[in-house]
């Protein structure tokens, strides 16, 4: 229950604004405490973090509004572009690998 | 005339649920702005706070003491043992880590062809379709996630763990008085003696959230 209740404050608009703006302006502060944030405070960030990069994607077309429909859709998003992220990286890595032949 | 009544008792039930979520909502925020929350309870204020350096001394020698103490207790055995005696009476445990781990890896794929179906715009019956095949293998990944943890009740980790709870929750606990807020229990007598369930359910609700979640 306490998770689902961080994540719908964390999608709110209200601390997403907030979030966005503390990325950019020095001085505006999520939380009273700058340092030694608790588990339920990293979580909540780490939400924040997830909903500001759906929201990117939705601005930029990668994704319909849609995918905020409901957690599940959310997720799967989410979980299916790190797997594709994962992949391209590897892709490229394999591009770049040197591959040297010993000539006698 | 019972089909209004119904809708009416139905729409108070509504009312009743958001203004929960609502009031949960605004508890949240707060715990997670200022790392203390207050509330009242049959005209008390309370106040549930982070454990100070002192309660954390307090805290871990206690916990070493229950340690020892369930240790010597010949009758609380560890998860490894109590896993290994169910076996015995032909209840398997492991059967049951083993199908989480499949409904995880199904649930996984079903994951991705979701996403994947989202970032290619798919039509919306085909997104409703995986939200459901998801939704149910979630259904069955929580049965027996609570089977597992209910077999698990009285193995030594929990029982650690359930004492460490309640300390937090006696050593968070706050009540205002002339302005003040003090420690609400004196001591773990005083407060293993409350009556008031309602009272410690909320505060450990908080306190855990707070401290260990």
């Amino acid at each position: 229950m306490t998770i689902e209740t961080v994540r719908k404050l964390a999608k709110n608009n209200k601390h997403l604004n907030l979030f966005s703006a503390s990325k950019e302006i020095n001085g505006i502060r999520l939380f009273h405490n700058e340092i030694d944030f608790t588990k339920i405070q990293t979580i909540f960030i780490n939400y924040l973090y997830f909903y500001y990069n759906l929201n990117q994607d939705i601005s930029s077309g990668e994704v319909t509004k849609d995918v905020l429909k409901n957690e599940i859709r959310e997720d799967s998003y989410s979980i299916y572009k790190s797997k594709n992220r994962d992949n391209k990286e590897e892709k490229d890595n394999k591009k770049h690998d040197v591959h040297l032949k010993f000539v006698k | 005339m019972e089909s209004k009544e119904l809708m009416k008792n139905e729409e108070a039930g509504k009312i009743l649920k958001e203004m929960n979520e609502k009031f949960e909502l605004e508890k949240v925020e707060e715990l997670l702005k200022d790392n203390k929350v207050d509330f009242k309870h049959q005209d008390k204020e309370y106040q549930v706070r982070l454990l100070t350096m002192n309660d954390k001394e307090i805290l871990d020698e206690l916990r070493r003491k229950k340690f020892m103490q369930l240790l010597k207790d010949k009758d609380i055995l560890f998860e490894k043992d109590l896993i290994k005696l169910y076996q015995e009476k032909g209840i398997s445990i492991d059967g049951i880590i083993n199908d989480l781990k499949k409904y995880e890896v199904e649930r996984l794929t079903l994951q991705l062809r979701l996403g994947e179906a989202l970032s290619k715009k798919a039509e919306e019956p085909i997104l409703k379709g995986y939200e459901q095949d998801i939704s149910i293998l979630d259904q069955k990944i929580n049965i027996l996630m609570i089977q597992k943890s209910d077999l698990l009740t009285y193995s030594f980790e929990n029982c650690l763990m359930n004492y460490v709870c309640k300390e937090i929750t006696r050593l968070s606990l706050y009540i205002k008085e002339n302005n003040d807020y003090i420690k609400a229990f004196k001591n773990q007598d005083e407060f293993n003696n409350c009556q008031d369930e309602n009272l410690i359910g909320l505060s450990t609700k908080y306190s855990l959230i707070l401290q260990y979640m």
